[in-house]
């Protein structure tokens, strides 16, 4: 009886709904149509948001690139080539002829401002007149003191030659200074060869975006100069390479 | 009716071709058939919708499997009911805890099915656990054996038929305390 009663039961049920109808949402088709196009619909739109980035980063390079080569790298090499080669002969000088003290004061004229805290240095030492310090500039033997010792540890053998030879060591103490500067800015420079201009920004960036063999934008970098040329576009229908022969 | 059938050849070729227009125009064709029957698998309406969507990708990518078995329509239907169950249980929530309801063997008599609409009955069974609701209508609308509920729902035979009955009692009672408040609001 039970058995019948649900039949019956379910059969009312089944007869209801089976015309049943309801009418979906209007927006519905698009959705299904869209889904089902998903391979038409990247190829439209991956070139356009190429197209975007690519010129996101040509913006971004551009403003890179004028406030990047303000640093002038090259005047820094320059400066450093000027101060050592005239050091350099002085000292070789010094060692060789210590008859040769006219033209060492030549070189000392130069720079008075350096030289007269080092003739006066070891008397101040040795009176420790805080007065004194005031009356001649006070800031520069003070600076410049680790600089003497340090050249006095290197040749102690010219300190017992002149007084008036000391200041040719300070000079080359000095002349030390920007040798070894240069060669610590120097080995600073070697580990960022990696990205070292805008080039190399933007070529980092496209080939973390652009897995493609021909990227939308690449950039050849020279080593040497500190400028980048533009070698391959790739934007769909624009493709150029200046390597392709 | 011969014109009908003859459409939908013509409509099952175009699809399988991919044409798009002939996509569009069975699905304008069959669209409501279909939401009608995800709307007894589903909660609500939007969640019905999405399996509407789900269902006809899926029904335009696995058209040119259709060798022609049984009605096109049924083939259809199956393809619903699946992708309801898929999304279900993809959402779920273990089927066989299901809230504890006092489903209590009612008298099944003193009330008219008929007096009820459509939309009310959908609305009773949208308001069943979503385990009841299953069951209920893979067997007593889709016609599915216990066993083929069992299999594609990953439970046993003997929890489909339990799950079953209760669903069957609770849709019974529900629809005495809808038609009291018929009763009542007639009176009144």
């Amino acid at each position: 009886m039970q058995a019948m009663q649900d039949k019956d039961f379910d059969q009312l049920f089944r007869a209801k709904f089976e015309d049943a109808e309801i009418m979906p949402s209007a927006n519905l088709w698009g959705n299904i149509a869209q889904e089902l196009s998903p391979k038409s619909k990247p190829k439209r739109k991956l070139p356009v948001y190429w197209m975007a980035a690519a010129l996101a980063v040509v913006a971004i390079g551009v403003g890179l690139l004028s406030s990047h080569e303000e640093p002038m790298q090259l005047k820094g090499h320059g400066e450093q080539v000027v101060l050592t080669e005239p050091v350099s002969v002085p000292v070789a000088a010094v060692v060789k002829d210590k008859v040769a003290a006219d033209t060492s004061t030549r070189f000392v004229a130069s720079t008075p401002l350096v030289l007269t805290p080092k003739t006066k240095l070891p008397n101040l030492v040795k009176e420790n007149d805080q007065h004194m310090q005031p009356e001649v500039q006070n800031n520069r033997p003070v600076v410049k003191e680790p600089e003497v010792i340090a050249a006095v540890k290197e040749t102690p053998k010219t300190i017992t030659d002149n007084i008036a030879e000391q200041p040719v060591i300070a000079r080359a103490a000095v002349a030390l200074q920007p040798e070894t500067v240069a060669q610590i800015s120097e080995t600073e420079e070697k580990p960022h060869r990696g990205i070292r201009n805008v080039g190399d920004v933007i070529n980092y960036v496209v080939d973390k975006l652009d897995k493609r063999e021909n990227k939308v934008i690449q950039f050849k970098t020279d080593d040497d100069e500190g400028s980048s040329s533009l070698v391959a576009i790739n934007i769909g229908f624009l493709k150029f390479n200046s390597k392709k022969k | 009716m011969k014109l009908i059938a003859h459409k939908i050849d013509e409509l099952l070729e175009g699809c399988k071709a991919d044409n798009r227009k002939m996509q569009e125009m069975l699905y304008q064709q069959t669209a409501s058939k279909m939401l009608a029957v995800c709307m007894r698998y589903a909660k609500d309406r939007m969640e019905a919708e999405d399996v509407l969507q789900m269902g006809y990708v899926k029904i335009f990518q696995k058209i040119k499997e259709y060798r022609g078995e049984g009605s096109f329509e049924g083939w259809m239907r199956r393809v619903m009911v699946n992708t309801a169950i898929e999304s279900y249980r993809r959402n779920l929530r273990s089927l066989n805890v299901v809230p504890i309801e006092d489903a209590y063997e009612q008298p099944s008599t003193g009330f008219d099915l008929s007096r009820l609409g459509m939309q009310d009955l959908m609305k009773v069974i949208q308001k069943l656990a979503d385990g009841y609701r299953l069951v209920f209508n893979m067997y007593a609308i889709e016609g599915y054996s216990h066993k083929e509920i069992a299999d594609s729902l990953g439970i046993t035979e003997g929890a489909s038929k339990s799950q079953l009955s209760r669903a069957r009692a609770i849709l019974r009672e529900e629809i005495m305390k809808m038609e009291g408040i018929d009763y009542a609001s007639y009176a009144g």
